[in-house]
Order: structure tokens, then C-alpha cells, then sequence
């Protein structure tokens, strides 16, 4: 059915949803403690953090902490996420059902582990930080677990739900040339999905360098932590270097990502 | 319908069989042999039931009315694993993995016949199947063979898919279109070579059923030509006896072919992530 | 012909072998240097410290998930009710607001942000300013919510606002580049012909662009309320709100049955707003 564009919102559609919007925004803010909001910094605090924002600290000394700082929390980023897909691509694919679900007995295990790739995610990194800090202690490994955890489940889940989507033709047409369940999905289905999932997974890498920085508030060092202590001090310029460093390696992880699709793409 | 004579080792038979989905009546009834060997083409216009004929002969759905026999056993019995040995098709839509090579896709006809191991290798190991490579070049294939499919032009794609089916070597070679986006020259290589005029080893004994877009094309290169309009067979005779009337009459102007395309699609936010 | 091998044959292999290209082997090596070296880092920080699983570990969190999910916890009593679901009130309203906040300025700033025309005189201001825009989803997108609640913080005192605000902060980069994209991408054919029929920038903005992508606005908006929801309940780790908050004070304090019940209403809060999302988006199809 052709879509028609422009005309299918009448008037009283689109306010409608204006309204819902509105008492959705007022409603909330009726929940908020107005007295106390205007802090006395709030004026000049805002002032301050702009200056500070167009003039980052770049003095040697603070770079120096800034890539320590930086490394740190990549390190954490790429190694919990190697981890998470290292474990959460295979689990994808026994969740999926193309291979296991084939067999009734086994279908069990494939919509077990869906509902376990579905729970994990559920909750967010920071709480399995403290979870797992509080049962193995200030360790990195606490760290790589807290964002491994949530991660696998949701990168399973994602590759779960791209294998199954692959059109049925395509599956049919090498079943018929002799192909059983591993082979389609090794011949048509892991190809057909791979260059989506490469991307995914470095949207997930951005993700995790995100999680990376604010885990480590939990005492495992990286930017979040050096924020946290530069925001104590007052060290505006500071704060505002550490936030120019997470865009650049967003951007880097972004310029990557571009470059290793188009050439998959070729 | 009873009397139904006893199965022949060396024929394929269609019985009585006719399909429906739900309340369209796509085909039939039928009743038609093929004597192992053969090489029938079928035309007739789009939404005749060409295709569906084909599926329904190659298993990808069930009759329902009727049984389908190849080579005197029944299709439903015949072990799901073994099924490749007995019967090959190649998809108007050719349902060729983009993202694989030409190459990768040809060898792919070989999967009933490799074990899984075979497989992984042949994804991980730089090596190339010779068998699959002559074929693909034999097709006109060649210096494109690892280039990305969906790189291929239509026409490329056609002989990729055709180079599929010819790698599986079945016993019975069910083509649906092969050969409609090849120019004359190519159309005539690939329609000789898949009914065993060329590379003759293999295609020379086997059976083949193919739709085919030109009445000439069908007379040109088949024993025995099919004509099929609104899941009925209208004529049914050896290539050379087929008249200009007969083409007439199958091809009465009536298009029953129902697809289409959609008006302008809705634009997508890429929000399957997180 | 007459060489080729007949399907049950085992066909011989080539004797060419191909290698893999330059870029390919470039990046398989600096992938796998980066990896490596980032696994040595953590190993040599991990030194010292307990290992994942170990007897330790696995007895303490026993210990833990007993006291977390144990005979305490399901004890609720009447004022704690109370005190958790004047919490989760507060999470969600902090969500709400965030979501709102976040989609009316990006809707804002949509114009200026989609490059649908770059011709006219205008092209001197449009062109900084789409990259202004840009770059400010980009920036804004960049740093994660928790950090953005850490300066907020600053500025308003703690407290839902400022929970909703960083939220805000941060959704408004994913929400604005996706949105920005999504209308560079859509069809501009009728677009042009409403300009051409004489529509000035704002007519055609409102009864072109907008009804265009509203919908895919809406079910995108849901979709993200769930994540939203997720890190709102963490936010109030800094901007002192909401489960978060609470969450952050009997953890410190070591009340774990008092943890676990706040974990439990969490996870419910998740699931319902999955489920809702889910069966909005379904209704939108």
C-alpha cells in the first residue's frame, strides 16, 4: 500500500500528541523539589563551566593524566568487550533456534537461553559493578564482568534476532542443494548478517567505552573517577579536557567502525 | 482418480496433484510423467503456476491433493538428506547470498554432499573448488568468481545461480527462468549446457524441467514443450510439433501475475541497536 | 570439458592459494595488538587481587545473594511500601521528564540539523550552524549520562530535575543525530514540492518533515524509554534521587535485604516499561 506522506496527520492528531507531550513534561515536573533548585551556584556555575568548556585545561601535566586516565578506561572497554562477544555470539545463535530448535528435546535450551540473554540486560552496568565488587572485591575483574555481563545479553540477543530474520528463500534454495541446519547457517545466514553485526559491535565498543568511564566512580580509575575528583577540586578546565578526550575516542571508534564497513561493503 | 499404473523406476510422476493457498487455486489437477532423460520446457504467462509446479516438484511445498513421485518413490518419503541426490532447483529469484563471492555461492551446490568440517574449510581456507571454478568459468564467469555477488550484474548473478544447480548435479534439474537476463548468445551456452548438449558428463542422461520465458527458446533447446495458463496444462508435445497456435492460445493476453511494487516507502530510523 | 570432475569425485583443490590483502592483514594486526595489549593491562592491575571465581568468592557471594534475596527482604512492611514507591514515582517521573525535555529539543533544533537544502543565500549561516548542530549532538551523545548528572549537579542542586536534565543531556546527541539522520535520508521529492508550491522553511518544516518522521519519533521515543529507564534508576547515584540514590545509601551501609528489595523493584520497573514499550510500538505498526 503506497504511503502518503504529509497529508495522513490531521490537525487534531498532531494535537493530540502536543498535549500528551505537554502534561507528560508538566506532570513530571510537578514531582520536582522547585525550592531548592536554584542552587546559589547556578548562575555563575553555568558561567564558569562555559569558560572552562571553550578553554580546556591542555597544560602538559594534565594531559599526562588525561591519556593515562584514557587508557585505562579503554583498556576496560575492549577487553569486556571482547569478552561479552566472545560469549554472547554463540549463546545468540543457540538462542536463535536455527540450529538447536530444529530438534524438539533441544528447543528448551534455545528459549532458555533467550530468556537469560534478555535478563542479564536488564540490569544496568553499574549495579553488577557493585554487585561484583562487593563479592570479589576493588578488582578489574570486577569491572570486566560488570559490563561483560549485560553486554553478552544484549549482543546475543541482537544476533539471535538478525539470524532468524534472514529471508527464507535464501535458506530454502541451499536446503534444496543439500544443505542442513549448521550448513545454512554457516553459508547463508552468518554471512548475510556478519556486516550488520561488525557495525553493531562497534556501536557497542562506543557503548563500552561509555560504561568504561562511568565505572569507574567505583574506584577502578579511568575518566569517570578523574572527573569526579576534578569536579571536587573545582578544576573546571579539567572536567571539560576529560570530556573532549571521550568524543574524540567516540569519534576515532566512529572513523574506525566507517572504515572497516566500507571496506567490507567492497 | 484410480487405476493409477504402478511406479517406474525411471520416471517422474506427478499424480493427480493440485495446489491450492487458501482460497487461490494456483494449480491443477495434473497429471504428467517425465521419463527420466528427458528435457521438458513449460511456458506460459506469468502466474500460470509455472513456479509453483516446480516447488511443488522439488518439495518446497506440499500438494494439496495428489502425490509427486521421482524416480518411483514417493517425494514425502524420500529421507530429507538424501533429498539433493534426486533433485535440484534454481530460483527465478536466484536467492543467492549477496555477501559471499560468486564463488563461494557456486560452491555452495556442493552442501549435500560435504560434511560440515568440509564446509568450515571451505569458508576459512583460501582454497578454491576446481570443480565449482570450471563451471563458473565454463559460464563465462571468469576473473568475476570472487568478486561480492551483489556486485554481479543481473545477467552474472543468472549464471552464478544456473552454476549452483550445476555443481549439485541431481538427477532431476528443475530451472525456474533460467536464462531471462542473458543476452542470445549466453542464453544459448546456458540452456545447452543444462540440457547436456555441453559439458555433456553429467547433464547428458539427466533429467530436466524448465520454465522458459520464449517459446522459441523452448522448441529451440527442449524435447518436449509444456504450456501452462491458470494451473492447467494446455497443450503438451514434443518440441518440434508445437505450432504458432498453440503459443497463441497459452499466451491468451491475460497477465494473472498479481506482484507489484509499493508507492514510496517510509523512511527507517536504525534503531535496532541496543 | 573433458577434465572436469565429476560431482562424486573428490574434487582436487587449486593450487592457487589466495592471500590476503595489505589493508586486511593491517588491521587484523593492529586489532589483535590492541587486544592483547589491553588484556595485559588489566591482567597486571589484576595482580594481587582475588580472581572471578575462586572459593573466596563463590562463599561470599553466598553470603551476599543470601542476605540479598533472603528471608528479609520479602518482609515489606507498610512504610517501606510506601517509601520504594514514592521512589519509583520519582525514577519515573525523572524518565518522563528527561524523554520530554530531550524530544522537544531536538525537534527544535531538526531544522537546522537536517542538511535538506544548502542553496541560497542562506548557505552562509546554515552551513555553521548545521555543523554546530552537529557537532553539539555529537559532543552532547558522547559522554555518558552519569558524567553529564556529575557537572549538572553543580549547576542545580541534587535532585530529580537534575537527574532528568543529564538524562536529557545525553539522549538529546542519540535522539538528535538519529532524527537528523533519518530526515537527510527521507524522500525529498515531496518536500520540494511543497517548497515549490510556495510553503515558506516553517510551513514546510511542520506539514512535511514533521508528520514524515513523527511517527518513527514516537516508536523510536518508546524504544528509548527503555533504556532511559535503565540508567535513570542509576543516575540518582549522583543527582541524589530516585531508586539510585537509595540504592547507593543502603549499599553503603551495607543493608542488604534493604538492596535487595530496591533490586527487585528495579528489575519490575524495567520489565513493565519493556512491556509497555513493546506493546506500544506493536500498536503503532
Amino acid at each position: 500500500m503506497p504511503k502518503r506522506i504529509g497529508v495522513g496527520f490531521g490537525l487534531n492528531t498532531r494535537l493530540a500528541w502536543v498535549v500528551l507531550f505537554a502534561l507528560l513534561l508538566f506532570g513530571s515536573l510537578l514531582f520536582v523539589d522547585w525550592r531548592h533548585i536554584p542552587n546559589k551556584n547556578a548562575g555563575s556555575g553555568f558561567g564558569t563551566l562555559l569558560t572552562a568548556f571553550l578553554a580546556p585545561d591542555l597544560s602538559i601535566e594534565n594531559l599526562q593524566r588525561v591519556t593515562s586516565a584514557v587508557w585505562i578506561t579503554v583498556s576496560y572497554a575492549v577487553t569486556s568487550l571482547f569478552l561479552a562477544a566472545l560469549i554472547g555470539l554463540p549463546l545468540g545463535v543457540i538462542a536463535s533456534g536455527v540450529v538447536i530448535g530444529r530438534s524438539k528435546p533441544l528447543l528448551p535450551l534455545a528459549i532458555a537461553t533467550r530468556a537469560w540473554l534478555g535478563l542479564t540486560r536488564s540490569v544496568h552496568e553499574l549495579i553488577w559493578a557493585l554487585i561484583f565488587v562487593a563479592v570479589v572485591g576493588l578488582s578489574p575483574v570486577a569491572g570486566i564482568a560488570a559490563i561483560a555481563l549485560p553486554y553478552s545479553g544484549i549482543i546475543g540477543r541482537i544476533f539471535a534476532e538478525r539470524l532468524q530474520d534472514v529471508p527464507d528463500p535464501l535458506i530454502v534454495s541451499v536446503g534444496t542443494a543439500g544443505a542442513n541446519g549448521v550448513q545454512s547457517l554457516l553459508l547463508v545466514r552468518i554471512p548475510s548478517v556478519l556486516p550488520d553485526t561488525i557495525s553493531y559491535l562497534f556501536y557497542r565498543l562506543e557503548c563500552a567505552i561509555r560504561t568504561a568511564s562511568v565505572l569507574s566512580f567505583v574506584g577502578l580509575g579511568g575518566i569517570g573517577f578523574q572527573v569526579h575528583i576534578a569536579m571536587s577540586d573545582l578544576k573546571f578546565d579539567t572536567v571539560a579536557t576529560l570530556f573532549y578526550s571521550l568524543l574524540l575516542l567516540i569519534l576515532i571508534v566512529d572513523l574506525m567502525s566507517r572504515t572497516v564497513r566500507s571496506r567490507i561493503l567492497s | 482418480m484410480n487405476n493409477k499404473p504402478p511406479a517406474s523406476v525411471d520416471t517422474y510422476r506427478l499424480w493427480d496433484v493440485s495446489k491450492n493457498f487458501g482460497d487461490r487455486h494456483a494449480l491443477g489437477p495434473v497429471t504428467l510423467e517425465f521419463p527420466g532423460g528427458e528435457k521438458t520446457a513449460i511456458i506460459g504467462p506469468s502466474g500460470a503456476g509455472k513456479t509453483t509446479l516446480l516447488r511443488l516438484i522439488a518439495g518446497e511445498i506440499t500438494p494439496s491433493q495428489g502425490t509427486i513421485e521421482l524416480r518411483g518413490a514417493n517425494l514425502e518419503s524420500i529421507d530429507r538428506t538424501r533429498r539433493y541426490r534426486e533433485v535440484g532447483f534454481m530460483h527465478q529469484q536466484l536467492d543467492l547470498v549477496p555477501q559471499l563471492s560468486a564463488r563461494k555461492n557456486i560452491e555452495a551446490g556442493n552442501s549435500g554432499r560435504w560434511s560440515i568440517f568440509r564446509t568450515i574449510a571451505s569458508l576459512i581456507l583460501p582454497v578454491a573448488d576446481v570443480r565449482s571454478e570450471q563451471i563458473g568459468k565454463f559460464l563465462g564467469l571468469e576473473g568475476h568468481l570472487d568478486e561480492r555477488t551483489s556486485r554481479l550484474s543481473g545477467g552474472q548473478q543468472q549464471r552464478v545461480a544456473l552454476a549452483r544447480l550445476l555443481v549439485q548435479a541431481p538427477a532431476l534439474y528443475l530451472a525456474d527462468e533460467p536464462a531471462s537476463s542473458l543476452d542470445p548468445g549466453l542464453t544459448d551456452i546456458a540452456l545447452q549446457t543444462l540440457c547436456g548438449v555441453l559439458l555433456d558428463k553429467e547433464t547428458a542422461g539427466s533429467t530436466v524441467i524448465a520454465n522458459i520465458h520464449s517459446p522459441e527458446l523452448a522448441t529451440r533447446h527442449f524435447d518436449r514443450v509444456i504450456g501452462l495458463n491458470r494451473g492447467v496444462v494446455v497443450f503438451d508435445k514434443p518440441a518440434n510439433q508445437v505450432t504458432q497456435t498453440d503459443t497463441a492460445y497459452v499466451y491468451d493476453g491475460e497477465d494473472t501475475d498479481s506482484s507489484g511494487t509499493n508507492g514510496t516507502a517510509e523512511p527507517a530510523f536504525n534503531w535496532g541497536r541496543d | 570439458m573433458r577434465d572436469l570432475p565429476r560431482s562424486t569425485e573428490r574434487s582436487p583443490y587449486a593450487t592457487t592459494v589466495k592471500l590476503p590483502g595489505l589493508f586486511s592483514l593491517l588491521t587484523a594486526v593492529v586489532t589483535v595488538g590492541l587486544i592483547v595489549s589491553c588484556w595485559g593491562f588489566i591482567f597486571a592491575e589484576s595482580q594481587g587481587k582475588s580472581p572471578l571465581i575462586s572459593g573466596e568468592t563463590s562463599e561470599r557471594a553466598r553470603l551476599i545473594f543470601g542476605q540479598l534475596f533472603g528471608s528479609e527482604t520479602w518482609s515489606f512492611t507498610g512504610s517501606r511500601v510506601r517509601e520504594i514507591a514514592r521512589l519509583v514515582a520519582d525514577t519515573l517521573a525523572m524518565s518522563a521528564i528527561a524523554a520530554a525535555m530531550a524530544a522537544i529539543s531536538v525537534f527544535v533544533l531538526l531544522p537546522v540539523a537536517a542538511r535538506t537544502n544548502t542553496e541560497g543565500s542562506s548557505r552562509f549561516i546554515r552551513i555553521p550552524l548545521y555543523l554546530a548542530a552537529r557537532g553539539l549532538f555529537i559532543f552532547t551523545r558522547a559522554v555518558p549520562e552519569l558524567l553529564w548528572a556529575l557537572v549538572v549537579v553543580f549547576v542545580l542542586s541534587p535532585g530529580i530535575f537534575a537527574g532528568g536534565v543529564a538524562l536529557a543531556i545525553h539522549n538529546f546527541g542519540v535522539i538528535g543525530r538519529l532524527g537528523a539522520d533519518t530526515v537527510e535520508d527521507a524522500e525529498q521529492a515531496p518536500l520540494v514540492a511543497l517548497r515549490s508550491s510556495g510553503a515558506s522553511e516553517a510551513q514546510s518544516y511542520l506539514s512535511g518533515v514533521v508528520p514524515l518522521i513523527a511517527r518513527q519519533l514516537l516508536t523510536f521515543m518508546f524504544y528509548r524509554w527503555e533504556v532511559i529507564i535503565r540508567t535513570t534508576a542509576v543516575v540518582g547515584f549522583v543527582a541524589a534521587s530516585g531508586i539510585g540514590y537509595q540504592l547507593r545509601v543502603d549499599m553503603n551501609l551495607f543493608r542488604y535485604p534493604e538492596v535487595g528489595q530496591l533490586l527487585i523493584a528495579y528489575v519490575l520497573i524495567v520489565w513493565a516499561v519493556d512491556l509497555t514499550s513493546t506493546l506500544v510500538r506493536r500498536a503503532f505498526k
